[in-house]
């Protein structure tokens, strides 16, 4: 075997290819805590998620429990807040807390799976393009612009309806369509760690492709990683309330968010309360896990390091 | 018992097509849809005594007196497909062909009363029930000035037939001697018509059919001038309108409005109303807004969540126009499709359904039906009462000894468009153990399936075109309706068909076929328990209060406007 010629003055290993690892995460969320806004938004994210998790045990009610007596009016509206409903009920007389509440279960749950898909994908596809580069890169970077040039939520609507709408169906389209924005970042970073003395150091090394990859550049991702993972949620979540607001999300009568505001749509002037909770509830996730990312983001960017 | 199958078309009478109407199928699905949509009057209700006491009269008006002019705005969710009567199919030119720009020859007042509108009497009939000598009306003018003669009746009754005619109502007038010839293109006239003088016409049926009458006041029935028809070529219909109706045709702009304008000329009473604007393809909540600014008479389309609100506010509650629907809406049983081929189950189901949670959630305006008939009809019978009434207790007991004590899931249930009632039943049924999935939206979509036995249940509006239940039995509830008609549950008991041709022949008043419909209600709702008889919906729409005696139209859920007048 041929050995390469190597420059050894330039030969040094990378302090974050293996980091201390405690200290890094430590670093991080010392710095993550000095800014107030994210930290406050992760409680608010971390209190949304707690309450679906919990939704079993914290609703007063079944969600789905229609009460035709006390839950409507004499006319059949729906009632607004009171002691009983605490933030009303829909038009069938349903709890409109306990519905938000399982609402949270299904709205976040397929926002979170299907961003973790979507960043998973993201990676693997980002990630050979940039790390193998070439026509391999060129390719499937084709690949990502066919797709970013497509109507992405028009086809999501066809393929739902084609594929009959379901947990499943709707975290998979949505995650299909989320990952391309994710892949590209992820391989403009592979090919910047890339270039890197430590990796060209593992090559003569005589490191496997893989083990480069896996132990060399893939730990320079990983923050971007998990700060694409809180970026990409909030529009799968619109994606999942959008699906389900056009009747196309989970099959009723579980609830989502999205399809909470699309029962509330008729009762806009009636009984605005319907669509409003559920509205300021999504917006309200949306904004903390922004606020989160970007706070994450500002944490873990190696540039801002001290 | 004589047994008829009724797919061996050995029996005349059973192989009569029923092949009802486009019309009906698109009202099928509207009356599926919400409670505002298709119903009737009850004959002998008239508008000033209205179920909930409204009237369209003002307390004001009786100050002061009709006059004419002004013009009435009305806003409809629909478009108008074409202005020639048998093509007026939505409900926006099915209601201008049939009430406004032309006449049928007999028609059903605002209470229901049958009468001899372009006929000058009712029809004198023969011995044997078959020929109709039918007296013509003297001195009415089409629009362009000219006679009706009975040559234009008989050019009518044929024109919708021939197959380059559109229409929605051809197989109502099969019975008519000539129909057949008339349909396959062999001939362009009816042999069963026959004009005996200008002002006479007869007209022979293959079979003694007392709802003949009735027939012919259907909207695709409306008398339209032979000449000025044929000279119009394809302009009939667009641009080209002429009728003998209190209004005339102004114009017409495609998915936007219609204008018509006052008949001064008109055989009865001119009407007072000067010009009628209708505007078209409008969202409810569009109408809505228009109404709340001032811009609208009346408004076809109350979206259901602002019905409290109208209700529960007097001043507005007095500008609302209703009557009772002609139309019922049925949860159907496909009857090949297990459970629901097990009568204990469709009993249990008919146990599990809040009819009344319905009622109320739709402010009262639905009526919980106990058998099929809705209140308007002849055959409406006030002390029917359903033997499976609201009882979740036997419901469960009857699932259980059906075997079906864990429950039943996979069921498939189409529910129309509106969700709302769909996920009340839903949940009814969950009640007993039936994990039902919702299927949403057009009939035709599902209908297939349904047909094929994917489709366990299905909620099935129908609207009737006059107040007798005539094709209540003959369309769904006969054997030979399966094949022909639109009994998509498979329903077949024997007895019905032979019951059916027998009371055909006799006058709809008779009491023996009164009598007969009701027992098939029995037989339906209670032996068989073919399906579950829901409710009936109210004709809901809103006016205004300067406006008087624009009432609502049991048949057409629009109002009439030959006598209706504006204040100011």
């Amino acid at each position: 075997m041929t050995t390469l010629p190597v420059n050894t003055s330039r030969l040094h290993l990378d302090p974050a290819a293996t980091p201390p690892r405690q200290s890094w995460w430590l670093d991080v969320w010392r710095r993550f805590a000095r800014q107030k806004t994210p930290l406050v938004a992760g409680v608010v994210f971390l209190a949304l998620l707690f309450l679906g998790l919990f939704a079993p045990v914290l609703a007063p009610y079944d969600p789905v429990e229609q009460f035709r007596k006390e839950g409507l009016s004499a006319l059949g509206e729906p009632v607004g807040p009171n002691g009983q409903f605490w933030l009303g009920t829909d038009g069938l007389g349903r709890d409109l807390f306990s519905r938000l509440l399982y609402g949270a279960r299904v709205s976040l749950g397929i926002g979170l799976a299907a961003s973790a898909i979507a960043v998973l994908i993201g990676l693997l596809i980002g990630g050979i393009a940039g790390f193998v580069g070439g026509k391999v890169d060129f390719f499937l970077m084709r690949f990502v612009d066919l797709i970013m040039s497509m109507p992405t939520f028009f086809i999501i609507l066809l393929l739902v309806v084609m594929l009959k709408p379901g947990v499943w169906v709707v975290i998979t389209v949505i995650s299909l369509f989320s990952w391309t924005a994710p892949a590209r970042v992820f391989r403009s970073q592979i090919l910047a760690v890339k270039q890197h003395d430590f990796v060209l150091a593992a090559h003569c090394l005589g490191a496997p492709q893989r083990r480069i990859f896996l132990r060399h550049v893939l730990p320079h991702v990983l923050p971007l990683v998990i700060v694409y993972l809180a970026l990409t949620v909030p529009n799968t979540i619109f994606a999942e309330a959008s699906l389900s607001f056009l009747g196309l999300g989970v099959p009723q009568p579980t609830p989502s968010w999205g399809s909470m505001i699309q029962d509330g749509f008729a009762y806009y002037r009636a009984a605005p309360w319907i669509a409003l909770f559920p509205g300021t509830i999504i917006a309200l996730t949306v904004v903390s896990i922004n606020l989160l990312g970007t706070g994450l983001r500002e944490a873990m960017d190696p540039m801002r390091k001290k | 018992m004589q047994s008829i199958d009724p797919r061996n078309g050995s029996n005349p009478l059973l192989e009569r097509q029923y092949q009802l109407s486009r019309r009906a199928f698109l009202r099928t699905v509207a009356l599926a849809g919400s409670a505002t949509a298709v119903g009737a009057l009850l004959p002998g209700c008239a508008a000033p005594a209205a179920p909930d006491g409204t009237t369209s009269a003002d307390p004001a008006a009786s100050t002061s007196e009709p006059k004419v002019g002004g013009v009435y705005r009305l806003t409809g969710v629909g478009d108008i497909r074409s202005l020639d009567p048998p093509a007026a199919e939505s409900s926006e030119d099915w209601w201008s062909a049939g009430m406004v720009l032309y006449n049928q020859l007999y028609f059903y007042d605002k209470d229901g009363n049958f009468y001899a509108d372009l006929a000058a009497d009712l029809p004198a009939i023969s011995e044997d029930g078959l020929v109709y000598t039918i007296p013509i009306r003297q001195g009415v003018k089409f629009h362009n000035g000219r006679e009706l003669v009975a040559d234009d009746v008989k050019f009518t009754l044929e024109r919708q037939l021939w197959p380059e005619v559109y229409s929605w109502g051809k197989s109502y007038m099969e019975n008519m001697v000539g129909y057949d010839e008339v349909i396959d293109g062999t001939s362009q006239e009816l042999a069963g018509t026959k004009v005996i003088d200008d002002y006479t016409l007869e007209v022979t049926l293959k079979t003694p059919q007392a709802v003949f009458p009735a027939l012919l006041s259907m909207s695709m029935n409306a008398i339209i001038p032979k000449q000025e028809t044929l000279a119009a070529g394809a302009e009939w219909g667009s641009t080209v309108v002429i009728g003998t109706g209190p209004f005339k045709f102004v114009e017409w702009a495609a998915g936007e409005r219609a204008v018509y304008e006052r008949n001064a000329d008109y055989f009865k009473t001119p009407p007072y109303i000067e010009r009628i604007e209708l505007y078209l393809n409008l969202e409810p909540a569009v109408q809505m807004l228009r109404w709340e600014n001032g811009e609208v008479e009346w408004l076809d389309s109350i979206p259901s969540a602002e019905l409290p609100r109208l209700l529960s506010d007097e001043a507005l509650k007095a500008q609302l126009r209703m009557a009772p629907g002609l139309g019922t809406n049925r949860l159907v049983f496909q009857q090949d499709v297990k459970p629901f081929d097990d009568v204990r189950v469709r009993q249990a189901v008919a146990m599990a359904i809040d009819k009344g949670a319905v009622s109320q959630k739709r402010s009262g305006l639905l009526t919980p039906l106990e058998g099929q008939y809705t209140p308007p009809m002849l055959q409406f019978d006030a002390d029917f009462k359903s033997q499976y009434p609201l009882d979740l207790e036997k419901a469960k007991a009857l699932m259980a000894e059906a075997g079906y004590a864990d429950g039943v899931t996979g069921i498939k249930m189409y529910i129309g468009s509106d969700e709302e009632i769909g996920q009340m039943l839903q949940s009814d049924l969950a009640n007993i153990g039936i994990e039902a999935e919702l299927l949403v939206g057009q009939w035709k979509d599902w209908r297939d399936a349904t047909r094929a036995g994917e489709v366990g249940l299905f909620i099935y509006g129908w609207g009737a075109s006059f107040p007798d239940a005539y094709d209540f039995t003959s369309a769904w509830s006969t054997c030979a309706s399966i094949e022909t008609g639109y009994n998509d549950g498979n329903y077949c008991n024997p007895k019905i068909d032979e019951m059916v041709a027998t009371v055909e022949a006799l006058p709809l008043q008779d009491p023996d076929r009164i009598a007969a419909y009701r027992e098939i209600q029995d037989i339906t709702i209670n032996q068989d328990v073919a399906w579950v008889a829901l409710w009936s919906g109210q004709n809901v729409a809103l006016g205004r209060s300067i406006v008087h005696d624009d009432f609502m139209s049991s048949i057409y859920g629009w109002p009439y406007l030959e006598t209706a007048w504006i204040e100011g």
